[in-house]
C-alpha cells in the first residue's frame, strides 16, 4: 500500500489547539481506524480517523507534522498510507463514549454510529480547560469535565463515568485518551463487569507491522490494535511506558 | 507423512527447531517482541541492531510498503548497547528458541565496546551488522571493504569468545563474495546474506523523495532473485553456514533459498504482508518437503 493523495476540502477549527480536517476521501473507515498522514517536506505521523465518508482528521497542534497539517486549507493537498488497525464492537442498548483531550475525534464518531446502529450512546469529554474542549453533536447528551472547572464539571471524565453509571444501566464503555485515564476507566468496568474497549497510542515508523516501535508489551498497537477489550490491563506494559524514537522505554 | 520430516538445523552450535530467523531491524529492539516472534513459529530471533549510544533514527516517513517491496531508512534507531543488554538478558530467560543480539558501530573501537558489552548479556549469538559507515576509512560502510569487514570480525571474534559471530553482508558492493570469504577467514561462524538494496523513491504528486532521508534500502519480494544469487554464490566460496536472507515470503521462497545453500532463512518484511507468520511459512515449508519427498533441510540444497 503506497501513498496517495488526497484534497482537502475543509477545515474547521475545534478549539484553540484543534482543527478538523475533512478530505475527499471516500473510504469505508472506522473509528479506531487511522493512516499514516505524510506532508511532503515535513514530516509524517499517524492520524485517528474522527469522521468518513467523506473522511475527516481531528489534530491538535502538538509537534512540528501536526502543525503544518493544521495550517492547510482547502485545496491544499494531504497523503495519506492506509487505513490500519481495527475498530470497535457496538455492544447493548445504551452506552459511554469518553474522550479524553482530541481522543474525543473517534470517540465522537463511534456515537455518530452508534446512534445509526439504534444505541443510545453518552458523551464525556474530558480537557484540561475550556479552550481544549472538542466540539459536540447536539443530538448527543453529553458531559463536560475540565481539570480547572472553566467548563463542565471540574474533575475527571471517570467521575463523570461514576455518575452516569450510577443513573443508568449502560451496556458497553469505550474510550480514548490519556492511557492512566483509560486505565481507571477499564479497571472501573472490569469491577461492575460492563463491556469496554480501549483505543490506544503509541509513537509508530510503519503503521503496518514492521518498527515494533508501537508495543505494548508482545502486543503491536498498529496490528493487533488500536482497540483493545479489557484484557489489555493484564498487559505488563499498559498504562506503564511507552518507548520513544530509539526504543527506550519511557514511563507514561 | 509429515511426522517423518526433520525441519530442524544446526549452525554455528546453534540449534534451530526450524530453519526461519527472525531477521534484525524487525520488531524492534525489546524481548517482548523476540518472544512474540518465537510464539509465531521462529527457529531463531534476531534483535534490531544496537550501537553503543542510543539513536532516534530519521525522521518519518522511514518505512515504505507496498505488494512488491519495502524500503526503509529507519537510520538503525535503537537505546543503545546498555539498555538493550537488558533486553537482551530478559529474551534470554524469556525464550527458548536461540536469541541472537545484533550489533554496529561507526569505528572498530565502538565495535569492541559495544560486542564487550552484549556478549555479558550472553546471547546465544552475535550478529555483525557491517553495512553502515566506518568514520577511519572516509565514511565507507565497512562491508564494502575486505580489510574493514575482516578487522571488525576479528575484532568481535576476539570479544566474543565462545559465542558464535555471524557477519551480515550488504549487497551494495563490487564482490560481496571476497568479503564472505575474508569474514571466514577473520573467525566468523556464519554469514547472513543480504541486508537490504540501497534504492530510493519519489512521489510524482509530490514531486519529492518519499523517505525523509531520501536513500533507503529495499527489501521483501523484489529482492529475493538478489538475496538468491548472493546466497548461491557465496555457499560455493565458503564452508561456514548462511542465514539466507532477502524476499522469503512463502514456504516455498523457504525451499528455493536452501536450494540456493542457505542452512537456514532469515524473515522480515513477508511479517508485514497479510497472512504472513512464521508458522505459515514453515507449515508450508513442511508441506513442500512431504510432497516432494524431502525429510531433511539439507537435502534441499543444489548439488551445483
Amino acid at each position: 500500500m503506497s501513498q496517495k493523495r488526497y484534497k482537502i476540502l475543509a477545515v474547521e477549527q475545534e478549539n484553540s489547539f484543534t482543527k478538523t480536517l475533512t478530505l475527499d476521501c471516500n473510504d469505508a473507515v472506522m473509528p479506531g481506524q487511522f493512516y499514516m498522514v505524510w506532508v511532503p517536506g515535513v514530516g509524517q505521523k499517524p492520524f485517528s480517523v474522527s469522521g468518513a465518508k467523506p473522511l475527516q482528521f481531528s489534530i491538535a497542534d502538538v509537534g512540528p507534522v501536526s502543525k503544518e497539517i493544521d495550517s492547510k486549507k482547502p485545496g491544499d493537498y494531504l497523503w495519506l498510507t492506509g487505513p490500519y488497525g481495527n475498530t470497535f464492537k457496538l455492544n447493548g442498548k445504551k452506552a459511554v463514549m469518553i474522550g479524553g483531550g482530541y481522543g474525543t475525534g473517534p470517540m465522537r464518531y463511534l456515537c455518530m454510529l452508534a446512534v445509526q446502529n439504534g444505541i443510545t450512546p453518552n458523551l464525556v469529554i474530558g480537557a484540561r480547560s475550556k479552550d481544549r474542549l472538542m466540539k459536540h453533536p447536539a443530538s448527543v447528551k453529553t458531559f463536560l469535565c475540565t481539570d480547572d472547572g472553566s467548563e463542565g464539571r471540574k474533575g475527571f471524565v471517570t467521575d463523570a463515568l461514576a455518575e452516569i453509571l450510577k443513573n443508568e444501566k449502560i451496556d458497553a464503555i469505550y474510550a480514548c485518551g490519556p492511557e492512566k485515564m483509560m486505565q481507571a476507566i477499564g479497571k472501573a468496568a472490569k469491577g461492575q463487569g460492563i463491556f469496554c474497549q480501549l483505543l490506544l497510542e503509541r509513537y509508530m515508523k510503519c503503521g503496518f507491522g514492521m518498527c515494533g516501535q508501537c508495543s505494548c508489551g508482545e502486543s503491536l498497537i498498529c496490528v493487533d490494535g488500536p482497540v483493545y477489550g479489557l484484557e489489555i490491563l493484564d498487559n505488563p506494559e499498559f498504562g506503564k511506558f511507552h518507548r520513544d524514537a530509539s526504543g527506550r522505554k519511557v514511563n507514561l | 507423512m509429515a511426522s517423518k520430516i526433520d525441519l530442524s538445523v544446526d549452525l554455528a552450535r546453534l540449534h534451530l527447531r526450524n530453519p526461519t530467523v527472525l531477521a534484525s531491524g524487525i520488531w524492534g529492539t525489546n524481548a517482548s517482541l523476540l518472544l512474540r516472534a518465537e510464539k509465531s513459529g521462529a527457529g531463531a530471533v534476531t534483535s534490531k541492531s544496537c550501537s553503543l549510544n542510543p539513536r532516534t533514527g530519521h525522521a518519518n516517513p522511514t518505512i515504505v510498503l507496498n505488494e512488491h517491496y519495502c524500503i526503509n531508512a529507519v537510520g538503525l534507531s535503537n537505546p543503545g548497547v546498555e539498555l538493550e543488554s537488558e533486553e537482551i538478558r530478559e529474551a534470554k530467560s524469556n525464550c527458548s528458541v536461540p536469541v541472537i543480539a545484533s550489533i554496529f558501530a561507526h569505528s572498530i573501537q565502538d565495535f569492541e565496546a559495544v560486542a564487550q558489552k552484549i556478549a555479558e548479556a550472553k546471547p546465544d549469538a552475535i550478529e555483525i551488522n557491517i553495512s553502515c559507515p566506518n568514520v577511519s576509512n572516509e565514511g565507507r560502510m565497512f562491508a564494502c571493504s575486505t580489510a574493514d569487514s575482516s578487522s571488525v570480525t576479528a575484532r568481535v571474534k576476539d570479544i566474543a569468545g565462545s559465542t558464535p559471530i555471524f557477519v551480515k553482508l550488504s549487497p551494495n558492493v563490487s564482490d560481496i563474495v571476497s568479503i564472505a570469504k575474508s569474514v571466514e577467514d577473520s573467525g566468523a561462524d556464519g554469514i547472513i546474506a543480504i541486508n537490504t538494496v540501497s534504492g530510493m523513491i519519489i512521489d510524482a504528486y509530490a514531486r519529492k523523495p518519499v523517505l525523509t532521508n531520501k536513500f533507503g534500502g529495499v527489501s521483501g519480494p523484489a529482492i529475493k532473485p538478489v538475496a538468491l544469487k548472493a546466497v548461491y554464490e557465496i555457499s560455493r566460496a565458503v564452508q561456514i553456514p548462511i542465514i539466507g536472507t532477502g524476499g522469503v515470503t512463502t514456504g516455498i521462497d523457504a525451499a528455493e533459498m536452501l536450494m540456493a545453500g542457505a542452512a537456514a532463512v532469515g524473515i522480515g518484511t513477508a511479517l508485514s504482508y497479510p497472512g504472513r507468520s512464521f508458522g505459515a511459512i514453515v507449515a508450508e515449508l513442511e508441506s513442500f518437503m512431504a510432497e516432494n519427498g524431502y525429510s531433511g533441510i539439507k537435502q534441499l540444497r543444489l548439488d551445483e
